[in-house]
């Protein structure tokens, strides 16, 4: 039986339960209410938002549930993005921290994990200069505290 | 509406980003802007390694009288960042000019560590230990009760776990010789303890 979902924005969107259960939230709501025709309302998630969160979730609507590999290792990799996800995220930067969000809201953990390797990698290997153009941030130091933090920090270096 | 920023992630999805960076991306992220040093800062200290005794002194600092640019600016960073550090892993793997001073640093820094390794205690010389009643491994953590994992080739840091730990440690990694004894003790002081490894024995 299709699941309709309800946007922010009041947009209803249609789906198979498969693929609205890779969210643990609407899969618990489900569980919960029931089997219904009520569409469930998701005020936290835009319809463009949503509709990209659809996407991800009916192209991995046969993927295994996710072990979790809790590593004692507190660095992880993030080059091992599979290349559809890759090419999913290749939005702009707003919609990326969106997805994110709502990856989060909607407890969808693999989704949330691809978007925090995706923002890692924009930074990675980056000067300071390269990421404030990337997320054009304005840079608010002063040239003494610029200075300053970086001789602080210079110890805290890997080494 | 405005646009979703890094800065607007709430802390826990900036910390997820923060787990794929490098200490030297964390580094460079603090100095991207204000709003980005806040996180990027503690999460740089949060944790921190010394591995390899930082070298003797290379060029002058800019403070007057100062002799020793490297050592001044550890100093200054430790005084100002020390209170942050959660996990400190002491692993030195040459002799510092002055471990005394680095460790009566971090002591007089380090207030909130949940995480010590404190390997390669031999490079640091007896008398460090001996001259006082009480060592400086001994005061760090004393002054840092809330350790729940230590790793340790140290008699004297395991006799202050024993006083100061007992009731909450979870993890103990003993590097160090001990006998059946000395072991069955340990386990009697740490009810809470999880996990023990040892890797040498008698």
């Amino acid at each position: 039986m299709p699941i309709t979902l309800l946007s922010l924005d009041d947009v209803q969107f249609k789906v198979d339960k498969e693929v609205a259960e890779r969210s643990i939230l609407i899969k618990n709501m489900i569980e919960d209410v029931g089997e219904s025709d009520a569409p469930i309302p998701l005020p936290n998630v835009s319809s463009s938002v949503l509709k990209k969160v659809i996407e991800y979730c009916e192209h991995h609507r046969n993927d295994p549930v996710q072990t979790q590999d809790e590593t004692d290792d507190p660095r992880k990799r993030s080059n091992d993005i599979e290349e559809w996800d890759m090419k999913f995220m290749m939005v702009d930067q707003e919609m990326l921290f969106e997805i994110i969000l709502a990856a989060n809201y909607l407890d969808i953990k693999p989704l949330l994990d691809v978007g925090c390797k995706t923002v890692a990698n924009i930074i990675k290997g980056k000067t300071p200069e390269e990421i404030r153009k990337v997320f054009n941030i304005v840079n608010d130091f002063t040239p003494e505290e610029e200075a300053q933090i970086k001789k602080e920090n210079e110890w805290a270096e890997d080494r | 509406m405005e646009m979703a920023r890094f800065v607007d992630l709430p802390p826990e999805l900036q910390g997820m980003v923060a787990t794929y960076l490098s200490r030297r991306d964390l580094r460079t992220g603090a100095l991207v802007s204000k709003a980005w040093h806040t996180f990027f800062n503690a999460t740089l200290w949060s944790t921190f390694e010394i591995i390899q005794l930082p070298p003797p002194p290379h060029s002058p600092c800019s403070t007057i009288g100062c002799t020793d640019h490297r050592r001044c600016a550890r100093e200054h960073a430790l005084r100002r960042h020390g209170h942050m550090i959660r996990r400190l892993s002491i692993v030195p793997t040459c002799m510092d000019a002055q471990p005394h001073e680095l460790m009566s640093l971090l002591v007089a820094s380090c207030r909130s560590l949940t995480s010590l390794t404190f390997l390669n205690s031999h490079w640091f010389p007896e008398d460090s230990f001996s001259s006082s009643s009480s060592s400086s491994i001994k005061t760090l953590v004393q002054v840092n009760p809330a350790i729940q994992t230590l790793v340790t080739d140290s008699c004297e840091c395991l006799q202050q776990a024993v006083v100061t730990l007992a009731s909450h440690l979870l993890a103990l990694k003993v590097q160090t010789f001990m006998s059946i004894g000395d072991i069955a003790r340990v386990m009697a002081s740490f009810p809470r303890l999880q996990e023990l490894s040892l890797d040498y024995l008698t």
